[in-house]
């Protein structure tokens, strides 16, 4: 169990976005601390997704404060690490080719970067197929290229936007497992989006939930259960119904 | 052989495949004889293959009527297109790519490329001749443009495809514009690319007869035009064969050059 | 359905517009009622018992073609029951390419060639002679500076062989301009190899040549009238080298076989046309004008007068006359070559000299009597027992 002392990575300062008149987000304030798994939950169409885009500087607040270590977000100066809902493997890259491609576009020194890939590799069990091209792996190899590439950064900040949406559910539970298992080994900060508010408990130390829109943070839920989660532990149960409970009536 | 193997060969559908594109082949060139050996079709109007081949043989050292032997016209005809289609692909493909872009660019070019586009390549023969007088680089030029505008377009056409989701990743990890251009708009890019190499290749060399009617003294088209000029039709027939046979080959050649440069497979998404 | 339904029929209403208003080149003159047979013609000639179709291929803008236009347009030929139905064509090879597709042509000697070799065409007669044919430079040329008459013989030619050797001449290699070309390097002494010749056509030669391209450039009728209104030097032409280049009219074998009586006729009234246009010359002009506008080719009055005053054309006379006349012609020994084939042979030989054409092609062309006077004979002998061979 991580304490509560560790510094805080991210602030997030009245963060409020408007699409022309429609208000989407409004006064967000929270803050996430460094090493922290978060889990976003909230009602389909609320604004999660746009919460996270406005976290990787891919579109702008209206008004509000993101700051990473105390500064303005900024993917050039920041580490950050972003696994889209949508499958998003370069197609034109082997598996080896693709983990090291944020590390090249941060330009780390050679070495280095085969030393990270080389590692994710083994942990991602993909050794042997370095050189394969993602359209010849199953659909399953491919997520767990993207986490690995996000992973491999050792981001300030990693973002997952429902990662594991379009998979079946053994497929997802071994997914969940190794997404918390990169997350140990390399001590990243994450922010998880999921709709499933069970595998919110399973993952999160803390679970935000969000209101529909304009959305704002109806609760901040910590989460203290030993890992391995049990999903049948009635502690578990209770929380998961507690959440549940709190989307559905808004 | 022993058993084993030789069950593996017809399992194989790609022998069987094989045969059947000979067969098709020879197939066709069996009736054509037929055709012109009966008299069903006057030897006049359309030699048999039989003479085209020999007259293959004879033209690699005879002149008559077009004052080349067939090797000079080959290569006058493969230097001219040649030329004008890697013109085009250095010049159409970055074009297409930074069009498809940068919206700046695209509005900069669009309008006027939109007008150039349905210009057959023939018409600019005329302005050719003043700008670029007579011989290899008028020549090369209207081939140019015939292969120039699939090049841009299919390079457009592949670099706005590139996936949002792929750019957002690239842009994450804190890419410039430039880089993700490069990076990940580029090869999203290259199936379709390829496909309009593809086109251009095709249109260079068809547009070749063209091309050469433009103060040639040498080269298929030429050859083709001698022949139509001299009651040769078999001189055209055979200026037809060389040409199809050398574009064929051509197109394997891009294909071979496609498969080490697009090694994945094709998929951008 | 009904969106598709309409969209096709647009579609088709579209292309049948299209296609309408494209084809300028093929035109039918109104079927008339068939002229009683006693009834008194032009030229005394019988009409055909019913009226018949024969197709035409027309030369475009040349001299060989006009007397058919101004006997249609003067109706010779509507009153002996045969009508015509017209395709152009710029090009002799093109034409005998489409034989297919009509009954009787006009042509250089070029393209009766291919004709003859290619095609199953036989000529039936010379309808005309070359008549402008000419070779310019600029003004600043060392041919033109050299000034003319150096040459013995050929007292408007300019320049010697120092002058023309190495030079650079566009012209449409392998056709009539090309002899030309070739006699005048005779007459000064230099070959096919002493200068460099550049394949291009009419039109587009001069367009090169006045952006600058060449030395010399090889031109014939308007676009030679072109050249000198523009300020270019006539340094040699047909009518210094005097080269005999022979126009044809020509049939199909089937139209031989099958159009016999109307193929005699339009000879007879081809052949009376033709010497009307030398009786009247300044009607005969405006005719000119008039085809060149119908068929696009840029031409004035001016242009018209000239090309017109220099034609060259036999009467029905002359041509009886060379087909009863023979020639020594030695490369054919197997019989007698008549002075009408001869002029045909001239263009075949130079071509066999150049290595397009070989002697293999000499021997069909007359071993095949592809130079057929047989109609030409008929004619004559029909309209002597009529009594209209008045010459």
């Amino acid at each position: 169990m991580m304490g509560n002392n560790r510094e805080v990575k991210v602030e997030v300062k009245n963060l409020t976005k408007k699409f022309d008149d429609l208000l989407v987000l409004n006064d967000i304030s929270f803050n996430i601390r460094k090493g922290e798994f978060v889990c976003v939950v909230g009602p389909t169409g609320c604004g999660k997704t746009t919460f996270l885009n406005l976290l990787t500087k891919l579109i702008e607040p209206t008004s509000g404060e993101l700051l990473i270590d105390g500064e303005p977000a900024d993917p050039k100066k920041h580490n950050l690490a972003f696994v889209f809902q949508e499958p998003s493997a370069f197609q034109w890259l082997t598996v080896e080719e693709n983990l090291a491609f944020g590390l090249k576009i941060k330009k780390l020194p050679p070495d280095e970067i085969k030393r990270r890939v080389d590692n994710m590799l083994e942990l991602l069990g993909l050794t042997k197929f370095r050189n394969a091209y993602p359209s010849q792996l199953s659909v399953s190899s491919e997520q767990r290229i993207i986490i690995g590439r996000a992973f491999v950064m050792n981001p300030d900040l990693l973002l997952m936007d429902e990662p594991y949406g379009q998979m079946d559910i053994k497929l997802r539970y071994y997914l969940e497992d190794e997404v918390i298992r990169l997350w140990k080994e390399t001590g990243s900060t994450v922010v998880f989006i999921t709709h499933n508010i069970e595998e919110a408990v399973y993952l999160a130390e803390k679970v935000l939930i969000l209101t529909n829109k304009p959305a704002t943070i109806k609760e901040e839920i910590e989460v203290e259960l030993p890992r391995p989660r049990d999903f049948t532990d009635p502690a578990f149960i209770q929380l998961r119904t507690h959440i549940t409970d709190q989307i559905k009536w808004w | 052989m022993d058993k084993k193997t030789k069950k593996n060969k017809f399992a194989d559908g790609s022998t069987k495949y094989a045969l059947l594109s000979v067969l098709g082949i020879a197939g066709f060139f069996v009736i054509w004889q037929l055709l012109v050996v009966s008299g069903i079709i006057n030897s006049k109007y359309l030699a048999a293959p039989t003479d085209i081949i020999k007259l293959f043989f004879v033209k690699i050292a005879e002149t008559a009527p077009d004052g080349n032997t067939l090797q000079v016209n080959v290569f006058s005809s493969l230097r001219v297109s040649l030329l004008g289609l890697f013109t085009a692909l250095i010049l159409g493909i970055p074009l297409g790519w930074l069009m498809g872009w940068y919206r700046w660019v695209d509005r900069f070019v669009t309008p006027l490329f939109e007008i150039i586009r349905p210009i057959p390549p023939i018409s600019w023969i005329p302005l050719t001749i003043l700008w670029l007088g007579i011989g290899l680089k008028a020549q090369a030029f209207i081939i140019f443009f015939s292969a120039f505008i699939p090049c841009v377009i299919n390079s457009y056409t592949g670099i706005k495809q590139t996936s949002p989701v792929l750019i957002n990743v690239a842009k994450t990890f804190g890419a410039t514009n430039f880089t993700i251009f490069i990076k990940v708009g580029i090869p999203s890019s290259l199936p379709i690319t390829f496909a309009g190499i593809r086109v251009a290749l095709g249109n260079s060399w068809s547009t070749l007869v063209a091309a050469e009617m433009l103060a040639s003294s040498a080269g298929l088209g030429y050859m083709i035009l001698m022949g139509r000029a001299f009651a040769r039709p078999d001189i055209i027939v055979l200026g037809m064969l060389v040409i199809g046979v050398i574009g064929a080959i051509m197109t394997a050649l891009l294909e071979f050059a496609e498969k080490k440069i697009v090694k994945w497979g094709g998929r951008t998404r | 359905m009904k969106k598709v339904l309409a969209f096709t029929l647009a579609m088709s209403l579209a292309m049948g517009g299209i296609a309408g208003c494209g084809e300028g080149s093929s035109s039918k003159k109104e079927t008339k009622a068939t002229a009683p047979k006693d009834s008194k013609t032009t030229w005394d000639i019988e009409p055909l018992d019913e009226r018949q179709t024969l197709d035409i291929a027309y030369f475009s803008g040349v001299m060989h073609s006009l007397p058919i236009y101004i006997a249609d347009e003067k109706g010779w030929f509507d009153e002996l029951n045969i009508d015509l139905e017209y395709s152009s064509f710029t090009s002799g090879p093109a034409m005998m390419e489409a034989n297919e597709s009509w009954d009787i042509a006009t042509t250089g000697s070029p393209g009766v060639l291919v004709g003859m070799l290619g095609y199953d065409v036989y000529c039936i007669g010379n309808c005309e002679y070359d008549a402008v044919l000419n070779l310019y430079t600029r003004e600043d040329s060392p041919i033109y500076k050299a000034g003319k008459g150096k040459v013995e013989g050929a007292e408007e030619l300019y320049g010697t062989a120092e002058e023309w050797a190495g030079t650079e001449w566009l012209l449409p290699v392998g056709t009539t301009t090309n002899i030309v070309l070739n006699s005048t390097l005779s007459l000064l002494g230099l070959e096919d190899k002493d200068i460099t010749m550049v394949n291009m056509d009419n039109s587009t030669g001069f367009t090169a040549f006045k952006a600058g391209e060449g030395d010399g450039v090889c031109l014939s009728l308007s676009v030679a009238l072109e050249a000198e209104k523009a300020g270019y030097k006539k340094v040699s032409g047909l009518d210094i080298t005097g080269d005999l280049i022979e126009c044809g009219i020509c049939a199909t074998a089937d139209a031989l076989e099958n159009k016999r009586d109307a193929v005699k006729k339009f000879y007879e009234v081809y052949y009376r046309a033709s010497e009307w246009i030398a009786d009247n010359m300044e009607e005969a002009e405006g005719y000119y004008l008039e085809t060149c506008e119908i068929e696009g080719i840029a031409c004035d009055e001016e242009t018209a007068k000239y090309i017109c005053e220099r034609r060259n054309s036999p009467t029905l006379d002359d041509v009886m006359e060379q087909l009863d006349t023979t020639v020594e012609y030695e490369p054919y020994t197997k019989r007698a070559v008549t002075k009408a084939e001869s002029d045909l042979l001239v263009t075949l030989d130079f071509f066999i000299n150049t290595g397009k054409y070989t002697d293999k092609d000499r021997e069909f062309v007359l071993d095949n009597n592809m130079f057929d006077p047989s109609i030409a004979q008929e004619v004559h002998k029909e309209m002597t027992e009529a009594g209209r061979w008045n010459y």
